[in-house]
């Protein structure tokens, strides 16, 4: 069951009660930036040629979606509270999980090659 | 609506049918814990390619490229592991269950163990291959 809105001194709900929604946010940046992070290591031990930095342009794309996602979900977040409507992300849980699988695989492939 | 303890048929329903919507700050939570882990996973993956291509000083090649494949293998499996948590977690939630026991945190204890220990006796061994 939801929780009803917590309302301040003057009654109206507060906006993002307990930073929930904003620790949600910054969680997904640090998870963008740990990707980056991985995807700075892949450019590093990368070869001089194109296709050796697919996999670092790949991680790259997945932090960039990211850091984009974390604005995204903040406003959904908070939009979802305030109309009582459930905030889980089955899709985009389940596409960063997937997206987190593939790059350790594209990085094994890197590694043994 | 799916009644708790049909554990087997509640599990190919979709999430969103089953059960009723939990308090939205425990939905966070989870949502956090799910990327807590893949930031674990992320590191795991650094290291692994640290390990291979970043520390030739640490042993033979062949054993460093052991234990860096060993981490990534363990950083895939964490991430994939982490999805299945956060469902299981959100299914329990929404059927007012216990929480599923967690078994990332064994996978990742006695992993990394078990390369803390080869790693040390590469270094012991090899006395860091200079």
């Amino acid at each position: 069951m939801s929780e009803q809105p917590v309302t301040g001194q003057s009654g109206d709900p507060i906006l993002d009660a307990g930073g929930q929604a904003e620790r949600t946010r910054l969680s997904w940046n640090r998870t963008g930036l740990a990707l980056a992070v991985n995807a700075a290591l892949l450019v590093h031990v990368g070869g001089g040629s194109l296709a050796e930095h697919v996999p670092a342009m790949l991680m790259l794309l997945v932090a960039l979606g990211c850091f984009l996602f974390a604005g995204r979900r903040y406003h959904t977040i908070n939009a979802a509270v305030r109309s009582d409507r459930a905030v889980a992300g089955i899709a985009h849980v389940r596409t960063l999980a997937l997206l987190s699988v593939v790059p350790a695989v594209i990085a094994l492939v890197a590694v043994l090659g | 609506m799916t009644e708790p303890g049909d554990d087997r048929r509640t599990r190919r329903v979709p999430l969103r049918d089953v059960g009723t919507d939990p308090d939205y700050r425990f939905s966070l939570a989870n949502e956090r814990t799910f990327l807590a882990w893949i930031r674990t996973s992320l590191a795991l993956l650094a290291g692994g390619i640290a390990v291979v291509q970043l520390a030739p000083d640490l042993g033979p090649r062949p054993l460093r490229l052991a234990v860096g494949v060993a981490l990534i293998v363990i950083s895939g499996v964490i991430a994939g592991a982490a999805h299945h948590r956060w469902a299981g977690a959100e299914r329990a939630m929404r059927l007012g269950t216990t929480l599923p026991p967690n078994r990332l945190a064994v996978l990742l204890g006695y992993g990394l163990a078990i390369i803390a220990l080869v790693v040390l006796i590469v270094m012991l061994v090899s006395g860091g291959a200079r």
